[in-house]
């Protein structure tokens, strides 16, 4: 397929996450471990985007009765056909820009645990994402150790389970509702001396009703501050009183800008200058940035940010995004060009400290583009940092389970994964006491509930109903997609969904 | 042998919409064993679908969306569900009268726009029948169900409509380069090869809005329209594209420039000079995502023009504006960007462009599978228990990334008093309409109680009759446009009862049969509305959201972004299609 051809099949995502995203995308090579239905409907979400390549393990069996009641990717021709190869080609078919490879395990020779444990750290390196329906803690290990991010997704009848094992996640094109910040109340010269240029009152009705709104805020802090000890409003009371003040400037009813500038007033006073996520993010650079094996591309955008904000008044690099706004062409242009201007001095600034702390690293540095740095700069309001301990049992259980009803359905997921890691068979309702005494190995605490939803789940007979596989693969595959392009604020780490009262619940195990 | 079906076996399913929803909606339905589920979409598949209407492939592209979908799930219908697929616009009330309505026990919207779903909400409200309506916006996305006149109806929450712009700065005095795009595609385009006649302007016409009363201004625009009308019957010749740009770009901007009064405040426009822009600097124009220089543009206006010609010459009537038809697309974009160059307002790319004239709303298969995931699971609630009891089991669920959860569901509210669709009484008129308008304003009132004819009376949004316009009378209803599936409005002029809204259907009887309704009196007009809004303006955490398509509201009155409840969007799941009306 062109190029052309392409950019018009993907238009829809494209103006979501961009080139950017979509080149992670088409060069992400992922692994599913024994697909299910609901990782069958992960698979498709990630095919029809255009995911690079996928490989599927999984045992080899032939098709038969109830496999093609189950998936809906094997039709009534199959039967008695390899399932993993139908599988495979039928979702591929979704996309011929995507490519796959197949792993059948012979289970004369061995378990697919088995395989997963003989293979060595390059087989692993080759993906990015590694897909499961249960938590194999050497793989986690492992994977962890080679910082590949695993995810955990199962389903069974109406709940499901997705965690997600990330050594740290570091995101800075988070895409946040709004890059806008106009700093009315921190102006720069040329900001300064254009609104000093304008004598608001004197202008006729005309030029009066074209003067862009953040000029008229400007002016009216500016008042503001004169007449009232050069102090900011503060109650509700004066916020109320300073958008009568715009009010009262007014020549005329209909004076759109006006109206603006008193529809956004309540924006001038959010005098935050780094946001307590960036605090969070500078309070780790030690941690990271000085540490050759966790220093990444990031990191040493932040380290360089850090240096920004202390050469710069505590100021992160300006944006340079204006809103739409009331006004003429020629004044809206003026105003852009004074924000695009200091945006750009920022970003030259962030370049310079950029570029010596990459000299002072040396061979140590890694390579970061023009594009990667102006992205990052725009976006450094909204940096995501996190980082998870990716133990199999989470330090925090307890707390989480005095805290949240829902924790139970979690619980009931760990419970009968251990079950099944024990007996190697699914439980049924004779074996509810010993589930609850396995639930003593996780949390201290009783909870009748507890009964409740384990008999809902082992009635199941461990079976994935189709609808909650599809709704759990589309959650699923939103994730692994952010994973892949390193763009939005990801699921940290762990979710549960009920499907008997429609309810997610998401929770940071640690 | 039949048996009697049980649970959802025995459920009969209205889908409407076969995109992106729609398929994994389709696929989800079956797959909760539904007994039979009607399929209507008038679609056809594009290549831009497949990133995310998995049951359609490249080889299917062209094909109608509705009859693929069917096919192509049959091979996984394990439950025997029944399909039966109509490539057909919703609005066809001949193939869709209210009555075929009434066999459903469900409707499921999987619309892409606000116009599709109100009309279903309409044909609920008619029928009693329960809605499950569902959008999605890029990565965010919302499920509802409705019950009609219990729970909050998909008209009770007010949307904004959307913006549009005074004839003026649309023709005269564009300053932002949406005003440009649209003067490209409503006006240009649309003047040149859409229409048959430029649509006149009458300068004492109060229901145009021309945003001026500059009569030198107005006189300039007839003029234009004229010049362009007499252009557009050269369109075959060889000299066309020429012609156009020295009219458009040169000859019009000199004329407006005359008008001084324009340019008081104002930077003045500076006509393009052709002959000064060398043509062989264009060069590679690279990928849509590029922005073009002013040399590029002028060369991909005249292709763009060459082709429309040649298009024309070959038989095409009327093209429409497409945003996937390339020739049309980039005749927009080009002389959206020569225009504003010559008003020095920032260009733009093709890509942007595409988006802002073609109300692209972004579209992924990830969000699509959870929100018709939801949509399907939602609607097991419905079919058990007593209506109370489903009432009160039932969720809306939106997106959200705000806090604990990953989608917050809520309960159901109550109607709001104040909805224009939901909180009127509204019912089946059946009528003869060869019937003269008198008849039926006679029967309203013996029927209704009406003081002295003291009503008006609308057909859609057109009005046909109150007390201070009474041409009507004498005429037939059928002269007058009222047919099988029209909506017709009456209002208490004395403003005590609510307004009615009636379903019109057909008898050759001579009669005129209106239903029994209780027509409850107005309640009284809230005031301090003013003030509310003030207090949601102090809190920050409700901000909602600078949305980058709120550009897109702006072209056509067709699909806004709705903004419901805090954190959540929901809307039209795809919008790359133009409305179904």
């Amino acid at each position: 397929m062109t190029q052309v051809n392409k950019e018009e099949k993907y238009d829809r995502q494209l103006r979501l996450w961009a080139n950017s995203g979509q080149s992670s995308l088409e060069s992400a090579k992922i692994l599913i471990i024994q697909p299910t239905s609901t990782t069958s409907e992960l698979l498709k979400n990630l095919i029809l985007p255009g995911i690079g390549h996928f490989t599927i393990i999984d045992y080899d069996s032939k098709i038969n009765d109830v496999d093609l009641s189950n998936n809906f990717y094997l039709g009534d021709d199959d039967l008695g056909k390899s399932k993993i190869d139908v599988l495979a080609s039928n979702l591929q078919e979704l996309n011929h820009d995507v490519s796959y490879s197949i792993q059948k395990i012979d289970p004369s020779q061995g378990s697919i645990e088995d395989f997963i444990n003989a293979q060595n750290d390059l087989y692993w390196s080759q993906f990015d994402l590694v897909i499961s329906n249960y938590q194999l803690e050497s793989l986690i290990t492992k994977l962890n150790d080679l910082k590949i991010p695993i995810m955990i997704i199962n389903s069974i009848g109406f709940y499901g389970f997705l965690r997600i094992f990330k050594s740290t996640f570091e995101i800075y094109e988070t895409h946040p509702q709004s890059l806008i910040d106009l700093r009315i109340l921190s102006t720069w010269d040329e900001l300064q001396n254009y609104s000093d240029s304008i004598d608001l009152h004197s202008l006729d009705i005309e030029q009066h009703s074209q003067i862009p709104y953040l000029i008229i805020q400007l002016k009216a802090v500016e008042n503001w501050r004169l007449n009232h000890d050069n102090q900011l409003p503060t109650t509700s009371q004066e916020k109320k009183q300073f958008k009568e003040l715009i009010r009262s400037w007014k020549k005329d009813h209909y004076q759109l800008n006006f109206d603006e500038a008193i529809d956004n007033s309540h924006k001038i006073f959010n005098n935050v200058k780094i946001p307590s996520n960036v605090k969070d993010i500078f309070s780790h650079i030690d941690e990271y940035y000085n540490d050759f094996n966790k220093r990444s591309v990031f990191w040493i955008l932040v380290k360089a940010l850090k240096e920004f904000v202390d050469l710069n008044d505590g100021f992160l690099p300006l944006s340079g995004e204006l809103p739409d706004m009331d006004s003429t062409t020629e004044n809206y242009i003026k105003l852009q060009n004074i924000y695009l201007k200091k945006a750009q001095e920022d970003l030259a600034k962030l370049k310079d400290i950029l570029i010596k702390l990459r000299l002072k690293l040396g061979k140590e540095s890694l390579p970061i583009s023009d594009e990667i740095l102006k992205n990052f700069a725009k976006n450094s309001k909204f940096l995501y940092f996190s980082q998870n301990s990716n133990k199999l049992i989470p330090l925090n259980f307890n707390k989480i389970f005095d805290e949240s009803h829902n924790s139970l359905i979690l619980l009931s997921f760990f419970i009968i994964e251990r079950f099944q890691k024990d007996t190697k068979k699914f439980p049924t309702l004779q074996n509810i006491d010993e589930l609850i005494k396995i639930s003593h190995d996780f949390v201290t605490s009783d909870d009748d509930s507890l009964h409740l939803i384990l008999h809902e789940l082992v009635r199941s007979e461990g079976q994935e109903l189709n609808n909650i596989a599809s709704l759990m693969g589309g959650i699923g595959s939103q994730e692994a997609i952010k994973i892949i392009t390193k763009q939005y604020i990801p699921l940290d780490n762990t979710l549960i969904y009920d499907g008997i009262n429609s309810v997610t619940e998401r929770w940071k195990l640690d | 042998m039949t048996t009697r079906k049980s649970g959802l076996q025995a459920v009969l399913v209205l889908l409407v919409g076969a995109g992106g929803i729609g398929c994994e909606l389709l696929k989800d339905l079956i797959l909760l064993g539904y007994g039979e589920v009607h399929v209507v979409d008038l679609d056809t598949i594009d290549l831009s679908n497949l990133n995310r209407q998995f049951l359609f492939r490249q080889k299917d592209i062209k094909k109608p969306k509705a009859s693929t979908a069917v096919n192509a799930v049959e091979s996984f219908n394990f439950q025997k569900t029944k399909l039966i697929p109509y490539q057909s616009s919703i609005y066809d009330t001949d193939l869709f009268p209210l009555s075929w309505f009434k066999q459903f026990d469900i409707i499921f919207n999987a619309l892409d726009n606000i116009a599709a779903r109100s009309y279903i909400n309409k044909i609920g409200l008619f029928l009693n029948k329960r809605i499950m309506e569902s959008g999605t916006t890029g990565t965010q996305g919302q499920a509802q169900p409705t019950f009609p006149n219990k729970t909050e109806c998909y008209d009770c929450v007010h949307r904004e409509t959307p913006k549009t712009f005074p004839v003026c700065t649309i023709r005269s005095t564009p300053s932002q380069p949406i005003h440009c795009i649209h003067w490209a595609k409503s006006f240009l385009f649309n003047s040149l090869f859409a229409e048959d006649e430029i649509s006149s302007i009458d300068e004492n016409s109060e229901n145009q809005n021309l945003g001026t009363d500059n009569k030198d201004e107005i006189k300039n625009l007839i003029n234009e329209n004229n010049e362009l009308n007499d252009l557009k019957k050269s369109i075959l010749n060889e000299n066309f594209t020429n012609k156009v740009i020295e009219k458009i770009f040169q000859k019009d901007i000199e004329k407006l420039l005359l008008i001084t009064s324009l340019w008081k405040s104002r930077t003045p426009p500076i006509p393009l000079n052709v002959s000064q822009i060398d043509l062989s600097k264009a060069g590679d124009l690279g990928t849509g995502q590029n922005q073009w220089t002013i040399e590029q543009n002028l060369k991909v206006f005249i292709q763009s023009t060459k082709n429309l010609q040649q298009r024309v010459k070959s038989g095409e009537k009327e093209i429409e504006f497409d945003k996937d038809d390339e020739d049309t697309l980039e005749f927009v974009a080009s002389a959206a960007n020569l225009r504003s160059f010559i008003f020095g307002i920032p260009l733009k790319s093709k890509f942007d462009i595409k988006s802002i004239a073609g109300n692209i709303i972004p579209a992924i298969a990830t969000t699509n599978a959870i929100i018709a995931g939801f949509s399907a699971l939602l609607s097991i609630k419905l079919f058990n228990n007593d209506i109370g009891t489903q009432i009160e089991e039932s969720k809306s669920v939106y997106t959200s990334q705000g806090n604990s959860k990953f989608v917050s569901p809520s309960w159901l509210t109550d109607p709001n008093p104040n909805c224009a669709s939901c909180s009127i009484p509204r019912g089946i008129i059946n009528i003869d309409n060869e019937k003269t308008f008198q008849d039926l304003i006679t029967a309203l009132v013996d029927k209704y109680g009406y003081e002295d004819e003291e009503i008006s009376i609308s057909l859609g949004s057109k009005l046909l009759y109150d007390p201070d316009f009474d041409d009507n009378k004498e005429r037939k209803l059928l002269e007058l446009g009222i047919k099988y599936g029209e909506h017709l409005s009456i209002s208490d002029e004395t403003d005590v009862k609510k307004t009615i809204d009636f379903y019109v259907e057909l008898n050759q009887d001579g009669e005129i049969n209106l239903p029994d309704l209780e027509i409850p009196n107005k309640p009284k007009v809230e005031e301090q509305k003013d003030e509310n809004k003030e207090d949601e303006d102090e809190d920050d955490d409700f901000e909602l959201l600078d949305d980058n398509n709120d550009d897109v509201l702006i072209i056509e009155p067709v699909e806004p972004v709705e903004k419901r409840k805090i954190d959540s969007k929901s809307s039209d799941e795809h919008l790359d299609k133009k409305q179904k009306i």
